[in-house]
């Protein structure tokens, strides 16, 4: 990618219904374009099935797919290198071993605005 | 008794006088030596018994402080043991109330971003800052009762009568609904999301659906089923006897809330419908997405 597209795609990975609206919302208002998953497996599937996923946000606590949010993290670095990792959740900050080398953690509650420029900052350095 | 055959007594008298003074002599000596003696060995008889006596009472004594002594170090060793049990419990206990803190902080960070989201999403939707703070301090209020009843299941069950209850007494009296359905206890999350969703359901019917006429009525039902290979929940909310309806013409909070994140989040399917007899909500969810003790 050379240019920053105009709506970057955010796969945003939530597991609660309303918390998921509401993120999947402020971002669309800041211009992004969402992709909802409620699991990991869920999105892994997005991933191998599109490659314009400009940015990962993440939550940690999914118990309905096979891996937390963490591990999603580390895999998705593993697996999409150039996809930066943003990782929120309310369990306080990740232990030593938690994240992947430049993904980011933003706990929960998190004020939106800070959500936006933290990913905006992401999809500008990754292009 | 001898013969004496003394020729000449007369001679021998002043010897035999001296002799015999002697003998008388020499007999008491002997008769206050052995009595002496006698006397001794009775000293050394008392003494004896005294000593022994007392080497008894001595071995006695020690016998006495050596089982004390005994006693107290067996004593002090289970102080000792009792005291590093109840170290390591009140260690165990300092942990588990660690633990504890921990989860309790992350639920109410959860809690709070719920929050967040409801205030969020009603100050989209809102028509004006009056209306706004009305659905917003309706949505907290459902949400805390809400929490009620999930605090009731320790915290990692919300009961579903329990929490159908609280919905019915928030938005009319008990007459206007009839609820049937077995026992069951949706996890945290799920319950949560399930009572902002009847909250909303309650708020529709009151101000245009069938409680906002006296004569009308809810139905709430579920069931446990078998479908597609799983156990899944089925859950049915109609309003039958009010006012005939119109669909919305803006998605609120409420339809958002159960067509998107319902759907999405429990992996099931919804679908709210207004047929002119009244708004009727029917949802499908996989048992395991909803039940306490998986989310």
């Amino acid at each position: 990618m050379t240019d920053t597209p105009e709506q970057p795609v955010v796969l945003l990975v939530e597991d609660d219904g309303l918390l998921l609206m509401e993120a999947s919302d402020t971002l669309a208002d800041a211009g992004f374009t969402v992709v909802e998953a409620t699991h990991a497996d869920k999105a892994l599937k997005v991933l191998e099935n599109r490659d314009d996923v400009g940015v990962l946000m993440t939550d940690v606590d999914m118990p309905q797919g096979s891996m937390d949010g963490f591990a999603l993290a580390r895999l998705v670095a593993d697996r999409w290198p150039r996809i930066p990792v943003l990782v929120v959740s309310g369990m306080g900050m990740p232990g030593p071993n938690d994240m992947p080398d430049g993904a980011r953690f933003i706990p929960k509650p998190y004020e939106p605005t800070t959500l936006v420029r933290t990913l905006r900052a992401f999809v500008r350095r990754a292009a | 008794m001898y013969t004496s055959t003394i020729s000449n007594s007369a001679a021998n008298e002043p010897r035999l006088t001296a002799l015999e003074a002697e003998n008388a002599r020499l007999r008491a000596l002997l008769g206050h030596a052995r009595r002496q003696t006698v006397m001794i060995a009775q000293r050394h008889e008392r003494l004896g018994r005294f000593f022994l006596a007392e080497r008894d009472a001595n071995r006695a004594a020690a016998d006495r402080v050596a089982a004390e002594n005994l006693r107290i170090r067996r004593e002090a060793e289970r102080a000792a043991e009792v005291y590093e049990l109840d170290l390591d419990e009140l260690k165990e206990t300092e942990a588990r109330q660690t633990l504890l803190m921990q989860e309790l902080s992350h639920r109410v960070k959860n809690t709070l971003a719920m929050v967040q989201a409801i205030a969020a999403q009603t100050l989209r939707n809102a028509v004006s800052l009056d209306a706004a703070a009305e659905a917003l301090g309706a949505r907290l209020a459902a949400l805390a009762q809400a929490h009620d009843v999930l605090i009731q299941g320790s915290w990692s069950s919300v009961d579903l009568h329990g929490l159908v209850e609280g919905t019915i007494a928030l938005h009319g009296d008990g007459e206007r609904f009839r609820v049937t359905g077995p026992n069951l206890t949706l996890g945290p999350r799920p319950g949560l999301t399930f009572a902002l969703m009847l909250h909303e359901l309650g708020t529709n019917a009151a101000k245009y659906g069938a409680l906002s006429t006296a004569s009308g009525h809810v139905a709430i039902e579920w069931d446990v089923e078998e479908y597609g290979g799983e156990a899944q929940l089925r859950f049915r909310w109609e309003e039958r006897g009010g006012p005939p309806v119109a669909p919305p013409t803006r998605s609120g909070f409420g339809s958002r809330l159960i067509e998107r994140s319902l759907v999405q989040g429990f992996g099931g399917s919804v679908s709210l419908t207004y047929p002119e007899t009244g708004a009727i909500l029917a949802l499908r969810a996989p048992l395991s997405a909803v039940l306490a003790g998986t989310g």
